[in-house]
C-alpha cells in the first residue's frame, strides 16, 4: 500500500514537472511571437516616414504606395493570440508587407533624387536593420514553437497538454511567392 | 639553420633572396607596392643586423661555455673529497650559466627588439595611419571580464599592443597572458590559464543586450545548465556551429540578429585561420573576441630566417582581413534610427 502511495506521488510529481514545462515552453512561444509584434510594430512606426520620403518623388508608383498604407493598416489591427489561424493569419500579413516593402525598395533605385536623399538613405538603413530584427524574431519563434509542438505531440505530454488546453503553434513559413525560384534573367536586362 | 646547427657551428649567411608574399591576387599589387616602398629598403639593414648578430651570440656562447668550463675546473680542487656537493653549488652553478646565456643572447634580443620597433609600425601603418603598435600596454582587461569570456585569473601580462581603426571603428589588439595562483601544500605557483589576443571593435550602435559565444561546454554540463553568468541558453540552427559554441544572451532576438548565418561561418573560419580557441561577447558598444595562441604574434617568427618580412606582412594582413570583414559584415560603422 505505502509502495503504492510512493509511486502515485512520484507520478503526480513527474506530471506536475510535464506540466510546467510545457507551460513554460508555450510561455517561452508567445513571448517570441510578442518579440516579432514589437519588431513589427518598429516597422509599422517606420513606414508612413518612408512613404512620406517617397511620395514626393514617386509620381508614378501611387498603387504601390496605397497597398503598403493598406498593409500596415491591417497589420496593426490586433489579432487573438490563442488562435493558431489568427496567428498564422497575422504572420502572413507581416510577409506580404515586406513583400511590398521589398518592391519598392528596388523601386527607389529608379528614382537617383529620392537614392540619394540622406533622410531616405538614413530611413533605408532603418528599415534594413528592422528587417533584421524581424528575420531574428521569427528565428527565435520558429525555435520556441518547434519545442513546444514536439512536447505537445509526444505522448505522455499530448495528454497533459491536452488536459492543460496547451495547444501547438503554427510556425512561421515563408510565402510561396519567396519560395518560387529566382529567374537572374529578369533583373539582369 | 636551427638553434642546434647554429651551435655546432653552421656557417651563418645572408639571404637577400626575396621569397615573395603571399596574398590573395586582388590585394597582391597593392601589398607589394607598399612593402616595396616601406619595408624593403628596411630589410638589407635588418638582413647585416641579423648576420651580425648571430655571429656576435655565436662567439659570446662559445666564450661563455669556455668560461663557465673554466670556473667550474677552477672549483674541482675546493671539494674535498667524499664531500656531499651542497644545493647552493647547484644554485650558484645555474646563476652563472643564466647570466653567461643573458650575455650570450643579448645581440639576438636586440635584433628583436628593434624589428619590434621599427618594422612591426611600418607594417601597421599599411591598414591606416592612425594604427599604432606599441608594447606592454593594456587595452584595458575590465571590459573583457564583464563580458564574461575570461577564466578566473590572478594575474595579468600585458604585451603587444595594436589600434587602430577601420570604417569609422576603433580596433584594439592586445597580446595578454593570464595567470591562476594555485597552492599545493604549502607551495603556490602560477599556472596558465589564458594566453593569446583579446580584440575590441567598437560598435555606432550600443547592442540592447549581452551575447556571448563561448567554447562548447559538452552536452552533458549543458544538460544540467542552460544558462551561462545569469544569461540563456540560445538554440541556434547551425549544427556545426552549435558543435563549437555554445550561445548564451540577455536577449533571444538582437543574439540571433547578430549571430546571423553569415556571421557564424565568419566566426567558424576565423578560428580555423587562427587554428586556435575562440571566443566573442557583444557586451555595451563593442564585440569582444578572445583569441588562444601560443604563438607570439608580432615578433619575427625566426632569428634564424632571412630579414624580409614578407612572411610577417603577409599573415598580419591577412589576419586584418579576417577581422575588417566581421566589421563589414556586422555594420557595427553604421549609424541607424534604433
Amino acid at each position: 500500500m505505502e509502495g503504492l502511495l510512493i509511486g502515485l506521488v512520484l507520478v503526480l510529481i513527474v506530471a506536475y514537472l510535464w506540466y510546467v514545462s510545457l507551460i513554460k515552453k508555450r510561455n517561452t512561444a508567445r513571448e517570441a511571437l510578442a518579440g516579432i509584434d514589437v519588431q513589427l510594430k518598429k516597422r509599422a512606426d517606420l513606414v508612413p516616414n518612408i512613404l512620406t520620403i517617397a511620395q514626393k518623388f514617386m509620381d508614378h508608383e501611387k498603387s504601390l504606395l496605397t497597398e503598403i498604407t493598406a498593409l500596415r493598416t491591417q497589420l496593426t489591427a490586433g489579432y487573438d493570440k490563442n488562435d493558431a489561424d489568427a496567428v498564422r493569419q497575422h504572420l502572413a500579413q507581416a510577409d506580404a508587407l515586406n513583400s511590398k516593402m521589398g518592391q519598392l525598395m528596388v523601386t527607389v533605385e529608379n528614382y537617383p533624387e529620392l537614392k540619394s536623399d540622406q533622410t531616405m538613405v538614413q530611413a533605408m538603413q532603418t528599415y534594413n536593420e528592422v528587417e533584421a530584427h524581424i528575420s531574428a524574431a521569427r528565428r527565435f519563434y520558429n525555435s520556441a514553437v518547434s519545442e513546444l509542438n514536439t512536447a505537445v505531440e509526444i505522448f505522455p505530454g499530448s495528454l497533459i497538454a491536452s488536459m492543460a488546453s496547451v495547444k501547438a503553434m503554427p510556425f512561421f513559413e515563408a510565402q510561396e511567392a519567396d519560395r518560387a525560384p529566382v529567374n537572374a534573367s529578369d533583373y539582369l536586362k | 639553420m636551427n638553434m642546434l646547427s647554429f651551435l655546432f657551428g653552421a656557417p651563418i649567411r645572408a639571404q637577400r633572396a626575396a621569397t615573395g608574399l603571399k596574398a590573395h591576387k586582388d590585394d597582391l599589387p597593392r601589398l607589394q607596392a607598399y612593402y616595396d616602398a616601406e619595408i624593403a629598403p628596411l630589410s638589407r639593414k635588418f638582413e647585416n643586423q641579423r648576420i651580425r648578430a648571430l655571429k656576435q651570440a655565436r662567439q659570446r656562447i662559445y666564450l661563455g661555455l669556455g668560461v663557465f668550463l673554466a670556473l667550474l675546473i677552477a672549483c674541482l680542487p675546493l671539494i674535498k673529497p667524499g664531500a656531499q656537493f651542497v644545493p647552493f653549488s647547484w644554485i650558484a652553478a645555474v646563476g652563472i650559466a643564466f647570466l653567461i646565456w643573458r650575455w650570450a643572447s643579448s645581440p639576438m634580443r636586440q635584433y628583436t627588439g628593434a624589428v619590434q620597433s621599427e618594422i612591426y609600425p611600418r607594417i601597421f601603418r599599411f591598414f591606416g595611419p592612425d594604427f599604432v603598435f606599441a608594447k606592454g600596454q593594456d587595452m584595458g582587461l575590465r571590459m573583457f571580464k564583464e563580458a564574461k569570456i575570461l577564466p578566473s585569473y590572478d594575474k595579468a601580462r600585458f604585451d603587444d599592443c595594436v589600434l587602430g581603426s577601420y570604417l569609422g571603428v576603433s580596433i584594439g589588439i592586445n597580446e595578454v597572458h593570464l595567470l591562476r595562483e594555485e597552492r599545493d601544500k604549502d607551495k603556490s605557483r602560477d599556472v596558465t590559464v589564458f594566453r593569446g589576443l583579446f580584440i575590441s571593435l567598437s560598435s555606432h550602435k550600443a547592442f540592447r543586450g549581452h551575447t556571448v559565444a563561448i567554447r562548447s561546454r559538452g552536452s552533458l554540463t549543458n544538460f544540467f545548465s542552460d544558462s551561462h553568468g545569469g544569461l540563456e541558453r540560445v538554440h541556434l540552427e547551425d549544427p556545426q556551429f552549435e558543435k563549437m559554441f555554445d550561445v548564451f544572451s540577455t536577449d533571444q532576438i538582437e543574439a540571433r540578429v547578430l549571430l546571423t548565418t553569415a556571421f557564424m561561418e565568419r566566426l567558424m573560419a576565423l578560428a580555423q585561420f587562427f587554428s586556435s580557441r575562440i571566443q566573442c561577447a557583444f557586451h555595451r558598444d563593442r564585440l569582444l573576441i578572445t583569441i588562444e595562441s601560443s604563438q607570439n604574434r608580432f615578433e619575427q617568427s625566426s632569428i634564424f630566417s632571412a630579414a624580409t618580412f614578407e612572411d610577417e606582412f603577409g599573415r598580419i594582413h591577412g589576419e586584418m582581413k579576417q577581422l575588417f570583414a566581421i566589421i563589414e559584415l556586422l555594420k557595427l560603422n553604421e549609424y541607424t534610427g534604433l
